[in-house]
Protein backbone atom coordinates (compact mmCIF):
# COMPACT_ATOMS: atom_id res chain seq x y z
CA UNK A 1 0.00 0.00 0.00
CA UNK A 2 2.90 2.07 0.73
CA UNK A 3 4.51 1.78 -2.35
CA UNK A 4 0.72 2.32 -4.21
CA UNK A 5 0.78 5.74 -2.46
CA UNK A 6 4.60 6.46 -3.31
CA UNK A 7 3.19 6.12 -7.01
CA UNK A 8 0.46 8.43 -6.68
CA UNK A 9 2.73 10.89 -5.00
CA UNK A 10 5.43 10.66 -7.67
CA UNK A 11 2.62 11.35 -10.59
CA UNK A 12 1.76 14.25 -8.36
CA UNK A 13 2.91 17.96 -8.96
CA UNK A 14 0.97 19.31 -6.20
CA UNK A 15 2.75 18.48 -2.93
CA UNK A 16 3.75 21.69 -1.43
CA UNK A 17 5.15 20.51 2.13
CA UNK A 18 8.53 19.43 1.57
CA UNK A 19 11.85 19.81 3.19
CA UNK A 20 13.83 22.82 2.27
CA UNK A 21 17.63 21.36 2.85
CA UNK A 22 18.96 17.98 3.21
CA UNK A 23 18.28 16.21 6.96
CA UNK A 24 20.36 13.35 7.18
CA UNK A 25 19.02 11.87 10.32
CA UNK A 26 15.68 12.09 8.78
CA UNK A 27 16.71 10.86 5.80
CA UNK A 28 18.45 7.70 7.12
CA UNK A 29 15.80 7.24 9.59
CA UNK A 30 13.27 6.67 7.06
CA UNK A 31 14.81 4.45 4.96
CA UNK A 32 16.11 2.33 7.77
CA UNK A 33 12.22 2.13 8.65
CA UNK A 34 11.52 1.25 4.48
CA UNK A 35 13.74 -1.29 4.76
CA UNK A 36 12.27 -2.77 7.48
CA UNK A 37 8.62 -2.87 5.42
CA UNK A 38 8.14 -6.66 4.50
CA UNK A 39 7.17 -8.12 0.90
CA UNK A 40 4.52 -10.55 0.40
CA UNK A 41 5.62 -14.07 -0.56
CA UNK A 42 3.83 -17.34 -0.61
CA UNK A 43 5.89 -20.26 -0.35
CA UNK A 44 4.80 -24.26 -1.31
CA UNK A 45 3.81 -26.39 1.48
CA UNK A 46 4.42 -30.21 0.17
CA UNK A 47 4.29 -33.49 1.48
CA UNK A 48 3.37 -37.24 2.40
CA UNK A 49 1.67 -36.32 -0.89
CA UNK A 50 -0.31 -33.17 0.40
CA UNK A 51 -0.12 -30.01 -1.04
CA UNK A 52 -0.68 -26.75 0.08
CA UNK A 53 0.63 -22.91 0.45
CA UNK A 54 1.97 -20.75 3.23
CA UNK A 55 1.66 -16.90 3.07
CA UNK A 56 4.85 -14.67 4.55
CA UNK A 57 6.89 -12.23 4.36
CA UNK A 58 10.56 -11.18 3.38
CA UNK A 59 12.83 -8.47 3.57
CA UNK A 60 14.84 -7.51 0.64
CA UNK A 61 18.95 -6.83 1.87
CA UNK A 62 21.21 -5.81 -0.73
CA UNK A 63 24.81 -5.78 0.90
CA UNK A 64 26.31 -4.52 -2.81
CA UNK A 65 25.62 -3.37 -5.91
CA UNK A 66 27.55 -3.05 -8.78
CA UNK A 67 25.97 -0.59 -11.66
CA UNK A 68 27.07 -1.98 -15.29
CA UNK A 69 26.86 2.05 -16.53
CA UNK A 70 26.03 4.78 -14.11
CA UNK A 71 26.92 8.53 -15.26
CA UNK A 72 30.45 9.92 -14.70
CA UNK A 73 29.19 11.38 -11.44
CA UNK A 74 28.32 7.98 -10.06
CA UNK A 75 30.40 5.33 -8.38
CA UNK A 76 30.09 2.36 -9.47
CA UNK A 77 29.16 0.40 -6.44
CA UNK A 78 26.24 1.23 -3.62
CA UNK A 79 25.82 -1.15 -0.32
CA UNK A 80 22.34 -1.49 1.26
CA UNK A 81 21.24 2.21 -0.10
CA UNK A 82 20.80 1.65 -4.07
CA UNK A 83 19.97 3.97 -5.99
CA UNK A 84 16.99 2.98 -8.11
CA UNK A 85 18.68 4.08 -10.65
CA UNK A 86 21.55 2.40 -10.44
CA UNK A 87 19.79 -0.69 -10.29
CA UNK A 88 17.25 -0.80 -12.75
CA UNK A 89 19.72 0.89 -16.01
CA UNK A 90 21.62 -2.32 -15.59
CA UNK A 91 23.21 -3.73 -12.23
CA UNK A 92 24.64 -6.77 -10.79
CA UNK A 93 23.97 -7.17 -7.08
CA UNK A 94 24.68 -9.75 -3.92
CA UNK A 95 21.21 -10.51 -1.96
CA UNK A 96 20.51 -11.20 1.07
CA UNK A 97 16.37 -12.57 1.98
CA UNK A 98 15.25 -13.52 5.28
CA UNK A 99 12.26 -15.26 5.17
CA UNK A 100 9.19 -15.87 7.87
CA UNK A 101 6.01 -18.11 6.71
CA UNK A 102 2.88 -16.41 8.90
CA UNK A 103 1.98 -20.25 9.13
CA UNK A 104 3.26 -23.36 9.95
CA UNK A 105 4.65 -25.82 7.29
CA UNK A 106 1.81 -28.94 8.13
CA UNK A 107 3.00 -30.86 4.91
CA UNK A 108 6.73 -29.86 4.74
CA UNK A 109 7.55 -29.96 8.12
CA UNK A 110 9.77 -27.34 7.73
CA UNK A 111 10.42 -24.52 10.41
CA UNK A 112 9.38 -21.04 9.75
CA UNK A 113 12.10 -18.94 9.83
CA UNK A 114 14.86 -19.49 6.42
CA UNK A 115 16.84 -17.26 3.94
CA UNK A 116 18.17 -16.94 0.68
CA UNK A 117 21.72 -15.31 -0.48
CA UNK A 118 23.40 -15.03 -3.12
CA UNK A 119 23.55 -12.77 -6.45
CA UNK A 120 21.31 -11.19 -8.97
CA UNK A 121 22.01 -9.32 -13.08
CA UNK A 122 19.55 -6.83 -13.68
CA UNK A 123 18.40 -6.36 -17.61
CA UNK A 124 16.81 -2.87 -18.67
CA UNK A 125 13.55 -3.46 -20.59
CA UNK A 126 11.78 -0.31 -21.17
CA UNK A 127 12.47 3.81 -20.57
CA UNK A 128 15.76 2.90 -19.21
CA UNK A 129 14.25 0.18 -17.22
CA UNK A 130 12.45 2.71 -15.25
CA UNK A 131 9.19 1.65 -16.17
CA UNK A 132 10.32 -2.48 -16.78
CA UNK A 133 13.58 -4.28 -16.02
CA UNK A 134 13.91 -8.15 -15.20
CA UNK A 135 16.31 -10.14 -13.14
CA UNK A 136 17.91 -13.50 -13.31
CA UNK A 137 19.76 -14.98 -10.19
CA UNK A 138 21.38 -18.14 -8.05
CA UNK A 139 22.43 -18.53 -4.82
CA UNK A 140 21.62 -20.56 -1.45
CA UNK A 141 19.00 -21.41 0.48
CA UNK A 142 19.20 -22.73 3.97
CA UNK A 143 15.76 -23.45 6.07
CA UNK A 144 15.56 -26.16 8.99
CA UNK A 145 12.89 -29.04 9.16
CA UNK A 146 11.07 -29.87 12.36
CA UNK A 147 14.14 -31.78 13.92
CA UNK A 148 16.38 -28.85 13.75
CA UNK A 149 18.42 -30.47 10.89
CA UNK A 150 19.82 -28.24 7.84
CA UNK A 151 18.04 -28.12 4.86
CA UNK A 152 19.61 -26.46 2.05
CA UNK A 153 20.75 -26.14 -1.40
CA UNK A 154 21.13 -24.25 -4.57
CA UNK A 155 18.20 -21.68 -5.75
CA UNK A 156 17.59 -19.69 -8.75
CA UNK A 157 15.15 -17.22 -9.33
CA UNK A 158 13.89 -14.36 -11.82
CA UNK A 159 11.91 -11.21 -11.28
CA UNK A 160 9.93 -8.60 -13.28
CA UNK A 161 10.06 -5.02 -11.95
CA UNK A 162 8.04 -2.02 -12.45
CA UNK A 163 7.13 1.11 -10.85
CA UNK A 164 11.36 2.70 -10.55
CA UNK A 165 12.40 -0.60 -10.07
CA UNK A 166 11.17 -0.52 -6.38
CA UNK A 167 8.05 -2.76 -7.30
CA UNK A 168 8.38 -6.04 -8.79
CA UNK A 169 7.39 -10.36 -8.73
CA UNK A 170 10.09 -12.43 -7.93
CA UNK A 171 9.77 -16.09 -8.72
CA UNK A 172 12.47 -18.46 -6.76
CA UNK A 173 12.83 -22.39 -7.15
CA UNK A 174 14.45 -24.18 -5.15
CA UNK A 175 16.70 -27.11 -6.30
CA UNK A 176 16.29 -30.59 -4.17
CA UNK A 177 14.14 -29.39 -1.74
CA UNK A 178 10.99 -31.22 -1.56
CA UNK A 179 8.61 -27.45 -1.45
CA UNK A 180 10.44 -26.17 -4.28
CA UNK A 181 8.55 -23.09 -5.44
CA UNK A 182 8.25 -19.39 -3.73
CA UNK A 183 5.91 -16.33 -5.92
CA UNK A 184 6.51 -12.99 -3.97
CA UNK A 185 5.95 -9.57 -4.38
CA UNK A 186 9.61 -7.13 -4.23
CA UNK A 187 9.15 -4.12 -2.46
CA UNK A 188 12.40 -2.02 -2.17
CA UNK A 189 12.27 1.57 -1.13
CA UNK A 190 16.61 2.86 -2.24
CA UNK B 1 -5.47 14.81 -1.74
CA UNK B 2 -3.77 11.30 -2.79
CA UNK B 3 -7.31 10.54 -3.91
CA UNK B 4 -8.13 13.82 -5.35
CA UNK B 5 -5.01 12.30 -7.62
CA UNK B 6 -6.49 9.46 -8.47
CA UNK B 7 -9.80 10.93 -9.46
CA UNK B 8 -8.22 13.67 -11.39
CA UNK B 9 -5.98 11.08 -13.43
CA UNK B 10 -8.81 8.65 -14.41
CA UNK B 11 -10.36 9.70 -17.17
CA UNK B 12 -7.39 10.01 -18.79
CA UNK B 13 -5.85 7.21 -17.91
CA UNK B 14 -8.32 5.20 -20.85
CA UNK B 15 -8.53 8.47 -22.67
CA UNK B 16 -5.77 8.75 -25.87
CA UNK B 17 -4.33 11.95 -26.01
CA UNK B 18 -5.58 14.43 -28.29
CA UNK B 19 -3.39 15.02 -31.43
CA UNK B 20 -1.73 17.88 -32.89
CA UNK B 21 -2.19 18.59 -36.39
CA UNK B 22 0.20 19.82 -38.51
CA UNK B 23 3.46 19.25 -36.72
CA UNK B 24 6.19 20.70 -37.88
CA UNK B 25 8.36 18.58 -39.78
CA UNK B 26 11.75 20.86 -40.29
CA UNK B 27 11.86 23.45 -37.43
CA UNK B 28 15.09 24.47 -38.57
CA UNK B 29 14.28 28.66 -39.13
CA UNK B 30 16.38 29.77 -41.39
CA UNK B 31 15.04 33.50 -41.06
CA UNK B 32 14.69 33.04 -37.42
CA UNK B 33 17.62 34.62 -35.00
CA UNK B 34 15.23 33.41 -31.61
CA UNK B 35 12.25 31.19 -32.35
CA UNK B 36 10.87 28.64 -29.91
CA UNK B 37 8.37 25.48 -30.46
CA UNK B 38 6.54 24.55 -27.85
CA UNK B 39 6.08 20.70 -27.36
CA UNK B 40 4.16 21.23 -24.53
CA UNK B 41 4.22 21.32 -20.70
CA UNK B 42 7.95 22.67 -20.07
CA UNK B 43 9.38 20.92 -22.97
CA UNK B 44 10.80 23.69 -25.96
CA UNK B 45 12.79 23.43 -28.81
CA UNK B 46 14.63 26.49 -28.55
CA UNK B 47 16.53 28.10 -31.59
CA UNK B 48 18.95 30.97 -30.93
CA UNK B 49 20.49 31.61 -34.03
CA UNK B 50 22.15 28.44 -35.60
CA UNK B 51 21.91 26.66 -32.26
CA UNK B 52 19.63 24.27 -30.90
CA UNK B 53 18.49 23.51 -27.64
CA UNK B 54 15.88 21.17 -25.90
CA UNK B 55 14.84 22.41 -22.49
CA UNK B 56 13.27 19.94 -20.39
CA UNK B 57 12.07 17.30 -23.01
CA UNK B 58 9.35 14.76 -21.85
CA UNK B 59 8.16 13.11 -25.34
CA UNK B 60 6.86 9.90 -24.46
CA UNK B 61 3.16 9.29 -23.76
CA UNK B 62 3.14 8.73 -19.81
CA UNK B 63 5.21 10.19 -17.03
CA UNK B 64 5.36 8.01 -13.89
CA UNK B 65 4.26 5.14 -15.40
CA UNK B 66 0.57 5.79 -14.68
CA UNK B 67 0.03 9.35 -15.64
CA UNK B 68 -1.07 9.51 -19.33
CA UNK B 69 -0.51 12.72 -21.37
CA UNK B 70 -3.53 15.12 -22.17
CA UNK B 71 -2.20 15.95 -25.60
CA UNK B 72 1.12 14.56 -27.65
CA UNK B 73 3.70 16.06 -27.78
CA UNK B 74 4.11 18.93 -30.50
CA UNK B 75 6.45 17.24 -32.64
CA UNK B 76 7.95 13.76 -33.84
CA UNK B 77 10.97 12.87 -32.22
CA UNK B 78 12.51 12.10 -35.22
CA UNK B 79 11.94 15.56 -36.54
CA UNK B 80 14.30 17.29 -33.95
CA UNK B 81 17.11 18.48 -35.24
CA UNK B 82 20.69 17.42 -34.17
CA UNK B 83 21.03 19.62 -30.76
CA UNK B 84 23.91 21.50 -29.32
CA UNK B 85 22.14 21.17 -25.65
CA UNK B 86 19.76 19.74 -23.60
CA UNK B 87 19.35 20.82 -20.42
CA UNK B 88 16.90 20.08 -17.52
CA UNK B 89 15.61 22.19 -14.65
CA UNK B 90 15.10 19.37 -12.11
CA UNK B 91 14.22 15.36 -11.99
CA UNK B 92 10.88 15.42 -11.31
CA UNK B 93 9.12 13.02 -13.56
CA UNK B 94 7.27 15.60 -15.87
CA UNK B 95 10.81 17.39 -16.52
CA UNK B 96 13.16 14.36 -16.72
CA UNK B 97 12.28 11.91 -18.44
CA UNK B 98 14.94 8.70 -19.25
CA UNK B 99 12.56 7.28 -21.84
CA UNK B 100 13.05 10.45 -24.17
CA UNK B 101 16.42 10.95 -23.45
CA UNK B 102 16.91 7.66 -24.17
CA UNK B 103 15.24 8.13 -27.87
CA UNK B 104 17.10 11.28 -28.23
CA UNK B 105 20.47 9.34 -27.92
CA UNK B 106 21.03 7.66 -31.20
CA UNK B 107 20.84 11.37 -32.74
CA UNK B 108 22.73 13.01 -30.09
CA UNK B 109 25.49 11.30 -29.17
CA UNK B 110 28.02 13.22 -26.98
CA UNK B 111 25.89 16.23 -27.07
CA UNK B 112 26.27 18.26 -23.68
CA UNK B 113 23.53 17.83 -21.28
CA UNK B 114 23.58 20.27 -18.79
CA UNK B 115 22.07 19.70 -15.14
CA UNK B 116 22.22 21.30 -11.53
CA UNK B 117 23.77 19.48 -8.74
CA UNK B 118 22.09 15.95 -7.54
CA UNK B 119 20.54 15.29 -10.66
CA UNK B 120 23.35 12.70 -11.70
CA UNK B 121 21.52 10.59 -9.11
CA UNK B 122 18.39 9.89 -11.04
CA UNK B 123 20.55 9.80 -14.52
CA UNK B 124 21.42 6.38 -16.32
CA UNK B 125 24.99 6.61 -17.70
CA UNK B 126 24.09 7.34 -21.61
CA UNK B 127 26.20 8.56 -24.24
CA UNK B 128 25.93 12.32 -23.74
CA UNK B 129 28.27 14.87 -22.39
CA UNK B 130 26.51 15.30 -18.71
CA UNK B 131 27.65 18.20 -16.86
CA UNK B 132 26.84 18.98 -14.00
CA UNK B 133 25.93 22.69 -12.65
CA UNK B 134 26.20 24.43 -9.50
CA UNK B 135 23.03 25.36 -7.92
CA UNK B 136 23.93 26.30 -4.34
CA UNK B 137 22.52 23.59 -3.04
CA UNK B 138 19.05 24.54 -3.94
CA UNK B 139 20.31 28.67 -3.62
CA UNK B 140 20.22 28.17 -0.24
CA UNK B 141 22.67 31.52 -0.16
CA UNK B 142 20.32 33.72 -2.11
CA UNK B 143 22.87 34.69 -4.61
CA UNK B 144 20.01 33.81 -7.65
CA UNK B 145 23.14 33.23 -10.44
CA UNK B 146 24.47 30.04 -8.75
CA UNK B 147 27.14 28.91 -11.78
CA UNK B 148 28.09 29.34 -15.77
CA UNK B 149 29.76 26.92 -18.85
CA UNK B 150 30.05 27.91 -22.22
CA UNK B 151 29.15 24.43 -24.00
CA UNK B 152 29.16 24.73 -27.71
CA UNK B 153 29.49 28.67 -28.25
CA UNK B 154 26.42 28.65 -25.96
CA UNK B 155 26.56 30.36 -22.19
CA UNK B 156 24.76 28.96 -19.99
CA UNK B 157 24.03 30.01 -16.30
CA UNK B 158 21.87 28.19 -13.35
CA UNK B 159 19.86 30.86 -11.84
CA UNK B 160 17.11 30.23 -9.10
CA UNK B 161 14.63 28.14 -9.05
CA UNK B 162 12.19 28.36 -6.14
CA UNK B 163 10.99 24.59 -6.55
CA UNK B 164 12.39 21.09 -4.81
CA UNK B 165 13.74 17.95 -5.93
CA UNK B 166 13.86 14.23 -6.01
CA UNK B 167 12.08 11.73 -7.57
CA UNK B 168 10.88 8.97 -6.02
CA UNK B 169 8.78 10.69 -3.42
CA UNK B 170 10.56 10.73 0.18
CA UNK B 171 13.91 11.32 -1.51
CA UNK B 172 12.22 15.03 -2.08
CA UNK B 173 9.72 15.39 0.46
CA UNK B 174 11.31 14.31 3.08
CA UNK B 175 15.30 13.77 2.48
CA UNK B 176 15.74 17.54 1.02
CA UNK B 177 16.81 16.42 -2.30
CA UNK B 178 17.73 20.17 -3.91
CA UNK B 179 18.54 19.35 -7.75
CA UNK B 180 16.34 22.07 -9.39
CA UNK B 181 17.30 25.40 -11.31
CA UNK B 182 16.09 27.90 -14.11
CA UNK B 183 18.62 28.43 -16.62
CA UNK B 184 19.98 31.62 -19.06
CA UNK B 185 21.08 30.82 -22.04
CA UNK B 186 23.20 33.02 -23.94
CA UNK B 187 24.20 33.27 -27.05
CA UNK B 188 25.39 35.97 -30.04
CA UNK B 189 23.92 38.73 -28.10
CA UNK B 190 20.71 36.74 -27.40
CA UNK B 191 19.34 35.99 -23.73
CA UNK B 192 16.91 33.52 -22.78
CA UNK B 193 15.21 32.56 -19.51
CA UNK B 194 14.06 29.41 -18.89
CA UNK B 195 12.05 28.30 -15.66
CA UNK B 196 11.33 25.02 -15.99
CA UNK B 197 9.20 24.97 -12.81
CA UNK B 198 9.62 27.41 -10.06
CA UNK B 199 7.98 29.69 -7.72
CA UNK B 200 7.78 33.32 -6.94
CA UNK B 201 10.36 34.77 -5.06
CA UNK B 202 10.89 38.93 -4.15
CA UNK B 203 14.63 39.27 -4.55
CA UNK B 204 15.84 36.81 -6.87
CA UNK B 205 14.57 37.34 -10.38
CA UNK B 206 15.19 41.39 -9.66
CA UNK B 207 18.62 40.47 -9.40
CA UNK B 208 18.47 38.51 -12.72
CA UNK B 209 17.22 41.09 -14.34
CA UNK B 210 19.79 43.66 -13.02
CA UNK B 211 21.95 41.09 -14.41
CA UNK B 212 20.87 39.90 -17.86
CA UNK B 213 18.79 41.80 -20.55
CA UNK B 214 16.45 38.70 -21.40
CA UNK B 215 15.06 38.60 -25.08
CA UNK B 216 12.46 35.74 -23.92
CA UNK B 217 11.27 34.53 -20.68
CA UNK B 218 9.61 31.09 -20.81
CA UNK B 219 8.08 31.04 -17.34
CA UNK B 220 5.88 28.06 -15.70
CA UNK B 221 2.42 29.32 -14.77
CA UNK B 222 0.96 26.34 -13.33
CA UNK B 223 -0.24 23.70 -12.44
CA UNK B 224 -2.99 25.48 -10.04
CA UNK B 225 -6.77 24.65 -10.12
CA UNK B 226 -8.36 28.05 -8.84
CA UNK B 227 -4.99 29.90 -9.90
CA UNK B 228 -5.89 33.39 -7.89
CA UNK B 229 -2.49 35.04 -6.07
CA UNK B 230 1.28 34.06 -6.95
CA UNK B 231 0.87 30.85 -5.93
CA UNK B 232 2.79 28.83 -3.59
CA UNK B 233 6.55 28.76 -2.71
CA UNK B 234 7.05 25.75 -5.35
CA UNK B 235 5.26 27.21 -7.75
CA UNK B 236 4.19 30.45 -9.42
CA UNK B 237 0.23 30.92 -10.37
CA UNK B 238 -0.45 32.93 -13.66
CA UNK B 239 0.15 36.32 -11.54
CA UNK B 240 3.28 35.04 -9.43
CA UNK B 241 4.74 34.02 -13.32
CA UNK B 242 3.68 37.56 -14.64
CA UNK B 243 5.28 39.14 -11.41
CA UNK B 244 8.65 36.83 -11.95
CA UNK B 245 8.54 38.52 -16.09
CA UNK B 246 8.56 41.97 -15.20
CA UNK B 247 11.15 41.77 -12.62
CA UNK B 248 13.20 39.85 -14.74
CA UNK B 249 12.23 42.96 -16.72
CA UNK B 250 12.16 40.45 -20.05
CA UNK B 251 10.95 41.63 -23.11
CA UNK B 252 8.81 38.74 -24.27
CA UNK B 253 7.28 36.07 -21.82
CA UNK B 254 5.77 32.85 -22.83
CA UNK B 255 4.15 30.81 -20.32
CA UNK B 256 4.49 27.25 -20.51
CA UNK B 257 4.25 24.03 -17.80
CA UNK B 258 0.23 23.47 -18.45
CA UNK B 259 -1.94 22.20 -20.82
CA UNK B 260 -0.62 18.75 -20.64
CA UNK B 261 -0.37 17.10 -17.13
CA UNK B 262 -3.58 16.47 -15.94
CA UNK B 263 -3.19 18.20 -12.24
CA UNK B 264 -6.03 17.09 -9.83
CA UNK B 265 -9.78 17.87 -11.12
CA UNK B 266 -8.74 20.93 -12.83
CA UNK B 267 -8.29 21.32 -16.65
CA UNK B 268 -4.92 21.63 -18.02
CA UNK B 269 -6.13 24.90 -19.45
CA UNK B 270 -7.14 26.18 -16.03
CA UNK B 271 -3.88 27.80 -15.49
CA UNK B 272 -4.00 29.76 -19.12
CA UNK B 273 -7.36 31.16 -18.82
CA UNK B 274 -6.48 32.44 -15.84
CA UNK B 275 -3.33 34.24 -17.44
CA UNK B 276 -5.28 35.95 -20.32
CA UNK B 277 -7.32 37.29 -17.67
CA UNK B 278 -4.13 38.30 -16.09
CA UNK B 279 -2.07 39.84 -18.75
CA UNK B 280 -4.94 42.49 -20.01
CA UNK B 281 -5.08 43.43 -16.24
CA UNK B 282 -1.49 44.22 -16.03
CA UNK B 283 -1.42 45.37 -19.52
CA UNK B 284 1.58 42.99 -21.31
CA UNK B 285 -0.55 41.50 -23.73
CA UNK B 286 1.66 42.90 -26.97
CA UNK B 287 4.37 41.22 -24.48
CA UNK B 288 2.86 37.84 -24.00
CA UNK B 289 3.32 35.14 -26.34
CA UNK B 290 0.82 32.31 -25.66
CA UNK B 291 1.67 29.34 -27.78
CA UNK B 292 -0.24 26.14 -28.95
CA UNK B 293 1.13 22.81 -28.78
CA UNK B 294 3.10 22.06 -32.06
CA UNK B 295 3.25 25.84 -32.68
CA UNK B 296 6.33 27.52 -33.55
CA UNK B 297 6.94 31.77 -33.27
CA UNK B 298 9.83 33.48 -34.03
CA UNK B 299 10.52 36.33 -32.03
CA UNK B 300 13.58 37.71 -33.61
CA UNK B 301 14.04 37.51 -37.31
CA UNK B 302 17.08 37.66 -38.91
Amino acid sequence: MIFVLLIFLLTSSCVHAQADREEPIVKWTTWALLQALPSPVFFEDNGNGNHGTEFGFEWQVTPLSFTFNPNKYLNHFSAFHIKPVKRFSGSAELFFTPQFATGSFDNAKLQRYMYNAGARVIFPLAQGGEYLSFSLGAGYYSQKNEFNSKVDGIMYEAGLYSGFGMLGLKFVYKENAISKYNVGIYLKYY
Amino acid sequence: MVFQEIAGNTPTIFDSPEEVTNKIQSPVLDNARLAVLWIGHSSCLIQMDVKQILADPVLTPTIGILSKRVVEPGIEIDNIPKLDLISITHSHIDHLSIGSIEELLPKNNGVPLVFPDGLESFLPGYDFNYIKMNNSNGYADENPIADSVIVNGITVYTVTAKHWGGRYGLDGFLWGDHSYTSYIYQYNGLTVFFGGDTGYDSLSFIKIGERFNIDLALIPIGPCEECEGMGNKRHAYPEGAIKIFLDLNAKVLMPIHYGVFQFRLADVNDPLYKFEELIKLYNIEVKSQILKIGEQKTFIFR
